[in-house]
């Protein structure tokens, strides 16, 4: 897939772990898994503002598009 | 006035009500049309057996069976018929007690679904698009038992008071109408079923 998630490089940055995170921004511990892991369709604009904001980070941090060879 | 602008006003024209109260009114609702639509199944069994009791063996009930049949001009005393006959009606009631019975175990489950807010589940699309069929069914069955009972009724009578009722009223066009529109809505809340879960794979 082009987009890759690198939630779980911005994690390591801020030393935060998964668990906080699901709490902080009011998702699943095993949502936040399937983010880090890519196997979701999509991540809602109210998500991604919550996970930046608890990260202090930009959409860009988290979310790479490396295209298809 | 832009199309968007349009369609704003009516979301703002709409009732304020949260996602809970409306999922309170479709459980209250569905309890209390579970529990009726069970009632119905109970009181089709219980006249289905009556009446296949009196059909077989209309000295049971004289008095009712003595103007029991009648359809269109045709009036007969059901013990008059013949008893082959009256098994040929017996089934034909029997089969119409029997679609009724489907469709009302069918919407008994379907509420009972809904009271549980099991709405998408493979289950309640495969009753509402078998919901459909059977009222469909019920409204062929109700075009076609009128032809079929007045020829039982008359076989035995001679040459010329033999009878062929024909009818095609509301009652059998609201069946077969109603039923194709369950059955397309039944494809349609699986469309909506589809969307739902692709929905639930966004974080």
């Amino acid at each position: 897939m082009p987009i890759i998630v690198e939630l779980d490089v911005m994690l390591a940055r801020r030393k935060m772990r998964s668990k906080e995170l699901a709490e902080r921004i009011g998702i699943t511990e095993q949502n936040v898994s399937l983010l880090k892991s890519g196997k979701v369709k999509g991540v809602r604009f109210e998500t991604l503002e919550k996970i930046c904001e608890a990260l202090d980070c930009q959409p860009g941090d988290i979310l790479v598009f490396k295209a298809e060879e | 006035m832009t199309s968007l602008e349009t369609t704003h006003m009516h979301r703002c024209s709409l009732p304020e009500e949260t996602r809970q109260q409306r999922l309170n009114r479709i459980r209250r609702v569905s309890t209390c049309m579970q529990w009726v639509a069970a009632f119905i199944c109970l009181l089709i069994l219980i006249t289905a057996g009556l009446v296949l009791a009196v059909v077989v063996n209309p000295a049971l009930c004289p008095d009712v069976t003595a103007t029991m049949i009648g359809l269109d001009d045709i009036k007969r005393p059901l013990g008059d018929i013949p008893l082959a006959q009256r098994m040929g009606l017996g089934v034909i009631s029997t089969l119409a007690f029997a679609i009724l019975l489907a469709v009302f175990v069918h919407v008994t489950q379907l509420f009972r679904r809904f009271r549980q807010a099991d709405f998408f589940s493979s289950d309640s699309l495969r009753r509402m698009v078998s919901l459909g069929r059977w009222l469909m069914a019920f409204g062929v069955y109700d075009i076609l038992c009128d032809p079929v009972a007045s020829i039982l009724s008359t076989l035995d009578l001679p040459k010329g008071q033999k009878s062929l009722a024909l009818s095609l009223d509301g009652t059998e066009l609201f069946f077969v109408t109603f039923g194709s529109l369950v059955l397309v809505f039944g494809w349609i809340l699986r469309e909506a079923a589809l969307i739902q879960d692709e929905n639930s794979q966004f974080i």
